[in-house]
């Protein structure tokens, strides 16, 4: 078939204006033309109807090409499996440690301030009952005292 | 106009040399923040502060040795303690310091002190409000350490301290 006579079999059926026996003259052609680098888009239509045909389709069916939506990997390997709960299980204890030290740290703080205000209070108490008792004590004069009598 | 302006820097001059008071250090200042600031410098200086709230605390939750204590510790609001290393000759010095101190304060009156062949080992130091004790200070002499402990309250009452030591 000639060049000229193709284009005219392909107006008429890009208008749906050809009959069975011209399409088929079309695909015949199209598909021995493999190397020819002319009409690759209806080269490309003709090559997909044979492909659906082939695989049991009867009709196109036309598709909205979807983007592929990224998914999450649940198959983790085992060893990463191991390493993160080595992980969590080392920094929840380290927490629970620290959390225990500072608890202990700042009761300890607290017990040193009780013990140092009783210690503070207990001196100051030893000393003015010291004074107290002095007071009350009768002392002896000394031997060149100078008395009234 | 002028009048006017002679007024105010007679005004302004008047605030600044008799408005701000010179001696009497704020309520929250301490015996320690006054006198032993000094000394910060000094190796194992170190101030802790029972503030309100822990005091609270040890008071409700039955966290003192004695109940004599504890009855103390009641009329306290905030204790306060320093210690820092200072051997004999240097506690001497502090002391002398503290003297020298005391003799220009009208603030905080020495109540008592306590001496050992001739060398401080400790003085009680009061500030009041009216007849109401509002700190209890004591300076306490080591052969190391000086220890300074301040009692923080409304109405401290000495004779409750001067009792904790009878019959224990």
């Amino acid at each position: 078939m000639e060049k000229d006579k193709l284009e005219i079999l392909l107006e008429k059926y890009w208008k749906a204006e050809t009959t069975l026996a011209e399409e088929k003259l079309i695909k015949a052609y199209l598909s021995k033309q493999a190397a020819d680098e002319s009409h690759t888009g209806d080269k490309d239509w003709f090559a997909a109807i044979q492909d659906f045909s082939e695989i049991g389709h009867d009709e196109v069916l036309f598709t909205i090409e979807q983007k592929n939506r990224k998914s999450v990997m649940l198959g983790y390997p085992v060893w990463l499996k191991i390493a993160a709960v080595t992980i969590l299980v080392s920094g929840l204890t380290w927490l629970g440690v620290d959390y225990n030290q500072k608890l202990n740290t700042q009761l300890e703080i607290e017990a040193l301030a009780r013990r140092t205000a009783e210690e503070s209070l207990m001196s100051m108490s030893n000393a003015l009952n010291q004074a107290y008792q002095h007071l009350n004590e009768p002392t002896e004069l000394p031997d060149n005292a100078v008395t009234e009598n | 106009m002028k009048p006017i302006i002679v007024i105010y820097i007679i005004l302004l001059t008047s605030y600044i040399s008799f408005g701000q008071s010179k001696t009497e250090p704020e309520q929250s200042q301490t015996f320690i923040d006054l006198y032993f600031k000094q000394y910060s410098d000094l190796p194992k200086y170190a101030v802790n502060t029972m503030g309100e709230a822990m005091v609270k605390r040890s008071n409700e939750t039955g966290m003192w040795s004695h109940p004599s204590i504890a009855r103390i510790m009641k009329q306290v609001k905030t204790y306060k303690y320093l210690s820092f290393d200072s051997p004999p000759e240097y506690s001497k010095k502090v002391i002398n310091q503290l003297d020298a101190e005391m003799k220009k304060s009208s603030t905080y009156k020495e109540y008592y002190r306590w001496e050992l062949n001739g060398v401080t080992s400790g003085i009680i130091y009061t500030r009041s409000n009216g007849n109401k004790i509002t700190e209890l200070v004591n300076v306490s002499v080591g052969k190391k350490k000086l220890l300074v402990s301040s009692f923080l309250g409304d109405n401290i009452d000495l004779e409750s301290v001067r009792l904790l030591a009878v019959g224990r």
